[in-house]
């Protein structure tokens, strides 16, 4: 069972497609298999901290992740793994791309988070009634454009607003966040990458 | 019958700044967005009419300049050439236009969609690039819309180029020349960079094929434009774009194999003809800039946009490679005059004025502040 790990943190696709296919039929626990395959993820975020892996590697093993948990998911009869902690996660609005967004997603599900992602160019309100809806202790924003700062803003505004700016951690990330923009936008923290979102979310509960 | 005493003045010194020869930092516009917004127009209103944008940006810059002094270039010729045409063709990508997918204040965005599939691969190994692309390009843009602005650039282009002349601005980048670019980013772009990304791991060998049929074919094309300018010495340098080439998006298996060839081809060709490739290198290339080295010394532009360590790249390189960069845009959007004082005072302090161009990271972005814009090229002109 550890070569499952080992598979996904190599990055080795078809052989760890075969290797889990193989435990299903011997009757192997599909949760267990799943434990496996977060602690494939874990070693690949440690490499990429370590600045042996890169974006690639992670959006790689991301879709490794999610393949075997397609694979998984017949057998899984609606069980999941422990969730630390639920997270909504969007890109903010006025900004369409999802591909940063889409990999947070990946590695904070396979980071033991339960995700609701409210999509691209999402309005502060859908973030507000996502936070609401979950009652998610994190938000997680994703912003690619200098333009959309002000969205970061608008929807913290609106978190505030709604009275749950102290029950919620806000963080953010993309390429042109960082702490000139914490301040400007009044956010909890800014991840540089995929991983550092993982390691925020931890810190933060 | 104009002198183009400051033109030709300006043209030497940014020569001489590429060459490492220069005794004084010399600052750059790079903004597309800003120019037009500071001019009073909306975003939508520029990628309508691309040529008044590019008139809007001279404008722009003869306001910096009574303003904070002298304006050494710029980094791209404006032409007016609209921009979702051009950055179509550079990405293969459908591009979401300001005042027509997008509100009319919104910056153009690329859509990440799946264009090209796995199939197309073999169509082009089997049928060649041009009917590869011909077949990937009305899927990413209205032929109709991208031919109307081709024809609009044509015809204005060269009134454009002789303004910039007459002004006195010297645009290091021009339209005329148009180096090979890297296939990796054309690939990633029609094919969506999750799905190529994953094609980088899968059938590594099929890409090389595939990518050494659109570099030659790029190339032959790149060698046309360089030939009708290689003795033109306004015309001063190539730019050659790596953004999801980037050292930190990709393993070095795949970079070297993917990525570094067909940048130093690229580069190679550019050279070849007596002219200067700029690369312009977005987020971070720490890993790999070295391997910069390998062209010879003062004849590259390495334009950087704050997520390369500029000083790591001056130490790695030496003192002849000429370095272009880095405000960053969130320092330009949202910090003070005096921040950014700071940090380009810092810059040049740290790097010596030498084969040094002062600019926005990246492009500077549409917020950024017209005093911080002002601030940057106060602080190069203000720097002793």
């Amino acid at each position: 069972m550890a070569k499952i790990s080992e598979l996904l943190a190599n990055l080795e696709m078809d052989e760890l497609m075969e290797v889990v296919q193989k435990e299903l039929d011997a009757g192997t626990e599909p949760l267990s298999i799943l434990k496996e395959c977060e602690a494939g993820m874990v070693d690949v975020g440690e490499r990429f901290s370590n600045g042996d892996y890169f974006v690639s590697d992670l959006m790689m093993s991301g879709a490794m992740f999610k393949e075997v948990g397609e694979m998984l998911e017949p057998y899984l009869d609606g069980k999941t793994g422990d969730i630390l902690a639920k997270v909504v996660l969007g890109t903010v609005e006025g900004d369409i791309h999802d591909i940063g967004k889409d990999l947070v997603y990946v590695m904070l599900k396979s980071g033991g988070f339960d995700v609701i992602d409210v999509g691209v160019d999402a309005k502060p309100e859908a973030f507000v009634e996502a936070l609401k809806e979950s009652g998610a202790p994190i938000l997680a924003l994703s912003c690619l454009l200098t333009t959309c700062y002000d969205s970061i803003l608008n929807t913290i505004n609106a978190v505030k607003d709604a009275g749950l700016r102290d029950q919620v951690k806000i963080i953010i990330g993309g390429g042109p966040t960082d702490e000139t923009v914490v301040r400007y936008t009044g956010a909890d923290a800014f991840g540089n990458d995929a991983q550092s979102a993982v390691s925020l979310c931890k810190e933060m509960l | 019958m104009a002198t183009y005493e400051k033109f030709n003045s300006n043209l030497d010194m940014v020569y001489k700044t590429i060459h490492c020869e220069n005794d004084r930092p010399v600052s750059c516009y790079m903004g597309i967005a800003p120019a037009p917004i500071q001019m009073g127009m909306t975003l939508a209103e520029y990628i309508a009419d691309p040529v008044k944008g590019a008139y809007a940006q001279y404008d722009y810059v003869k306001r910096l300049e009574e303003e904070a002094g002298p304006v050494g270039c710029i980094d791209n010729n404006p032409m007016g050439f609209n921009m979702a045409a051009y950055l179509t063709l550079l990405w293969l990508s459908k591009i979401q236009r300001p005042g027509i997918e997008l509100s009319d204040t919104s910056l153009w965005q690329v859509l990440e969609t799946k264009i090209m599939e796995k199939e197309d691969y073999d169509l082009l190994l089997t049928q060649g690039y041009e009917t590869w692309f011909n077949t990937m390009l009305p899927k990413v843009i209205d032929l109709e819309y991208f031919g109307k602005y081709l024809q609009v650039f044509g015809e204005n282009v060269d009134a454009i180029r002789e303004k910039g002349k007459e002004l006195g601005i010297v645009s290091i980048n021009s339209p005329d020349i148009q180096p090979a670019q890297i296939p990796f980013e054309l690939l990633c772009g029609v094919r969506s960079m999750s799905a190529f990304y994953m094609d980088c791991y899968k059938m590594p060998d099929k890409l090389v094929e595939v990518s050494n049929i659109i570099f030659e074919a790029n190339k032959s094309a790149a060698a046309k434009t360089l030939e009708a300018n290689k003795d033109n010495p306004d015309i001063v340098s190539g730019w050659i774009g790596g953004w999801r080439t980037a050292s930190a998006m990709l393993s070095p298996k795949i970079w070297n194999k993917l990525v570094w060839p067909y940048i130093k081809a690229s580069g190679d060709q550019v050279l070849s003809y007596g002219k200067n490739p700029t690369f312009h290198l977005d987020q971070c290339w720490d890993r790999d800039i070295e391997h910069f080295s390998e062209f010879p010394e003062k004849s590259i532009i390495l334009n950087l946009d704050g997520m390369t360590d500029m000083r790591e790249a001056r130490k790695k390189l030496g003192d002849n490679y000429c370095l272009m960069g880095d405000v960053p845009a969130p320092l330009l959007a949202t910090g003070s005059p005096e921040e950014v004082r700071d940090y380009v005072t810092k810059l040049i302090d740290d790097l010596g004025p030498k084969g040094l161009f002062i600019t926005a990271g990246c492009d500077a972005p549409g917020n950024t502040k017209h005093e911080n814009m002002v601030a940057m090229f106060k602080a190069t002109n203000d720097w002793k």
